[in-house]
């Protein structure tokens, strides 16, 4: 049996009491009753399949090392709120990417009636909006309204060189690190789930507002499950973050690689994947597939959660090898 | 005043039919048609030097005792009409490159009207139309607007070698003509105080040397304090300088002290920001988040501060409150001109104000 970390948590105020979500009226938390009930979505694969068919009694849960009774599994029909993430500016394989995206209508044929459909653009700026559930990528002059005057596939350049020789920035890159929180602070509602699929190559700019030390703090207070996508990576050279290069730059190549690891935290402590593929249709079909499958483990600590970070430990139990994936933890009240 | 000609019904058949040349425009000015005049101006591929030219030539037609007026007429419209082709993405989110030290004789002739290196040659032909004695009361507005504009600009060079002398011998009262030449002055030194739009880029250690000219640039500005029309945004420069050199302490006494003189919202908005980034290197989250707050009330849809804030507060648990502000703020278009932008362009704030002064004076 193969442990993964992983958690929950929702709307864990810094009083260190779960509350209900203020921001979804009509809705009704199935799982989130009770105020101190701490939800997990879990998925558990076997191979690149999911595992279905298992029960609470399957199930071993600790939180900070502590065993839990977990009342509750739910293979969920529970409404999906999908988050997809794109990255522009970067003058070529970005836009290929989501050329890809656009003609294989990936997105409208992965979910349902019910679904939600969120698009966030990272380019020159963060903007996000929520889409038709029937509607795909292809959409593209809508997604153009996003950005009054920028087109989507526009990579126009500005500015010039920024003293580093072989350097050329179209704007001042994408704002990564912006986007991610953009993604994760969607409060999608207790009745919800939320997937996020980044597509992006890790690289955050001096474009953003956030650090990206900051993102595993802030991923570690979101619902979301958060999967990168990476069609490119740090080594790997070429453009990255919306910055071309016609050659080596250390300095660019040093904040790639910081960049990166944070993303990999990030995207660790929500129980995420990091994804190298250059088929995106493929990717994003696995993350959404999964994702619908995942369980859904529901626990009642015996004791109000302490301040501060709470690791937690799900383990299949069943006999065989399986892939669990789950939070990593989640904080509990203020934190820096 | 006496009403000039009015256009030309018939435009060259080159320009769609509802643009207007440059002479065409400037008399349409001068009838006070003034938004018509600046909006309808044919501004594609209209180089500094074509547009200067066509106004010398506007001027020139009348006769001698209409000459001043129509001086005046010709800068008010030229920095008019420069402004408002300057407005589109993306001069107004970004910083645009310095061109001090690398100013050439053929800049007239490859700027365009429409992109921001033009601002400094037509802040300068500008004043150049002024009087060299007795000016009118609108001549100091023109003067000021000019200014502000070479400022929007960046055109720290030209500003402090060429237009500032001009307007400095007509306005020599003119406080912030002083505050002027201090910040041509200092970021002639310093270079572009940013190369980036938000406050987090400054995050790297600066530059080697920076520092000691970081101190020289405060020794500059500390006699502006002296002045009170300008003491709140003489703290407010003085406190970015501490931020930038790392002296915390040093950047909160000044932001305090330049939200509690400043008379411009804009300003204490600023002064706020700032505070609340020095908060965050501090590790003071709560006081960085009262300090945000405090600049988000007054500047409520700023991309940069906004998201600032709102990491903060989703980091002690107010989510809902997190994403509220978020939201909107990073979805607004057009893209409100950000707060160090703002702060960056100094007296460029002020040129629509004293557009419209110079618009009531010339009716």
């Amino acid at each position: 049996m193969k442990v993964a970390a992983l958690l929950i948590t929702l709307a864990i105020a810094s009083t260190g009491v779960v509350s209900p979500p203020r921001d979804a009226p009509g809705q009704t938390p199935q799982f989130r009753g009770r105020t101190d009930v701490v939800s997990v979505p879990v998925s558990v694969t076997r191979g690149r399949n999911p595992v279905t068919g298992l029960t609470a009694a399957d199930f071993e849960l600790e939180d900070n090392g502590v065993r839990q009774v977990i009342d509750a599994v739910s293979l969920e029909q529970i409404p999906i709120d999908a988050t997809l993430l794109l990255t522009q500016f970067s003058p070529e394989r970005d836009r290929e990417f989501v050329r890809t995206l656009e003609g294989a209508g990936a997105t409208r044929a992965q979910l349902r009636s019910g679904d939600r459909l969120r698009l966030v653009l990272a380019d020159d700026g963060v903007t996000g909006r929520l889409l038709d559930v029937n509607a795909s990528l292809a959409i593209v002059p809508e997604v153009r309204d996003l950005q009054t005057g920028v087109g989507f596939a526009g990579g126009f350049r500005l500015g010039g060189t920024d003293g580093t020789r072989g350097l050329q920035t179209y704007g001042f890159g994408v704002p990564l690190a912006d986007a991610l929180f953009y993604a994760l602070a969607w409060p999608s509602g207790a009745d919800r789930r939320h997937v996020i699929a980044a597509f992006t190559d890790g690289h955050n700019t001096i474009a953003s507002v956030l650090d990206m030390e900051m993102l595993p703090r802030i991923a570690a207070r979101s619902d979301a499950v958060l999967h990168a996508v990476l069609w490119a990576a740090p080594g790997e050279g070429g453009s990255s973050g919306g910055l071309w290069r016609s050659g080596p730059v250390p300095r660019i190549d040093r904040a790639w690689e910081a960049s990166f690891r944070a993303l990999d935290e990030t995207v660790q402590r929500t129980g995420g994947t990091l994804q190298r593929t250059h088929n995106a249709v493929e990717a994003l079909t696995e993350i959404i597939t999964n994702f619908r499958s995942s369980y859904v483990l529901r626990y009642t600590p015996p004791e109000a959660p302490k301040p501060g970070w709470h690791e937690i430990k799900v383990i299949v139990k069943r006999p065989g090898s399986f892939n669990v994936r789950a939070r990593r933890g989640y904080e509990v009240g203020s934190s820096r | 005043m006496a009403a000039l000609s009015p256009p030309s019904a018939q435009a060259p058949a080159s320009r769609e039919s509802n643009t207007l040349s440059v002479a065409e425009a400037v008399a349409l000015y001068a009838t006070g048609e003034f938004d018509a005049a600046v909006q309808r101006l044919d501004t594609r591929n209209l180089l500094v030097r074509q547009f200067t030219r066509a106004l010398d030539t506007w001027i020139a037609e009348g006769n001698a005792g209409s000459l001043p007026r129509r001086k005046r007429i010709a800068a008010a419209f030229a920095l008019d009409a420069g402004w408002h082709a300057t407005r589109g993405f993306p001069n107004l989110t970004r910083s645009n490159f310095d061109p001090w030290g690398r100013v050439t004789p053929s800049d007239v002739e490859k700027w365009r009207l429409n992109s921001h290196w033009s601002n400094p040659i037509v802040a300068l032909w500008a004043v150049e139309q002024l009087p060299i004695t007795q000016p009118q009361a609108v001549d100091r507005f023109i003067a000021l607007a000019a200014v502000g504009y070479a400022e929007d600009g960046h055109a720290w060079n030209r500003l402090q070698h060429a237009v500032l002398p001009r307007v400095r011998r007509l306005f020599s009262d003119e406080p912030r003509f002083r505050m002027a030449d201090a910040l041509a002055r200092t970021n002639a030194d310093l270079g572009p105080l940013r190369y980036h739009s938000n406050v987090a880029a400054l995050r790297d250690e600066p530059q080697p040397g920076a520092t000691g000219k970081m101190a020289r640039a405060i020794t500059t500005f500390m006699p502006l304090l002296d002045e009170p029309t300008l003491s709140g945004e003489v703290e407010l420069r003085i406190g970015y300088l501490e931020l930038r050199r790392r002296q915390w302490a040093a950047s909160i006494h000044r932001f305090d002290a330049a939200r509690l003189k400043a008379t411009e919202p804009v300003l204490r908005a600023t002064a706020d920001y700032f505070a609340g980034w020095v908060h965050e290197q501090l590790a003071q989250p709560e006081m960085a988040v009262s300090a945000y707050r405090r600049a988000h009330a007054i500047t409520p849809m700023m991309r940069n501060l906004t998201t600032r804030l709102s990491a903060l507060l989703f980091l002690r648990g107010e989510r809902n409150d997190a994403y509220a502000l978020l939201d909107p703020a990073l979805n607004l278009r057009p893209v409100p001109t950000d707060l160090l932008l703002v702060f960056e362009r100094a007296d460029a704030r002020l040129v629509p104000e004293w557009m419209a002064s110079i618009r009531k004076a010339l009716r």
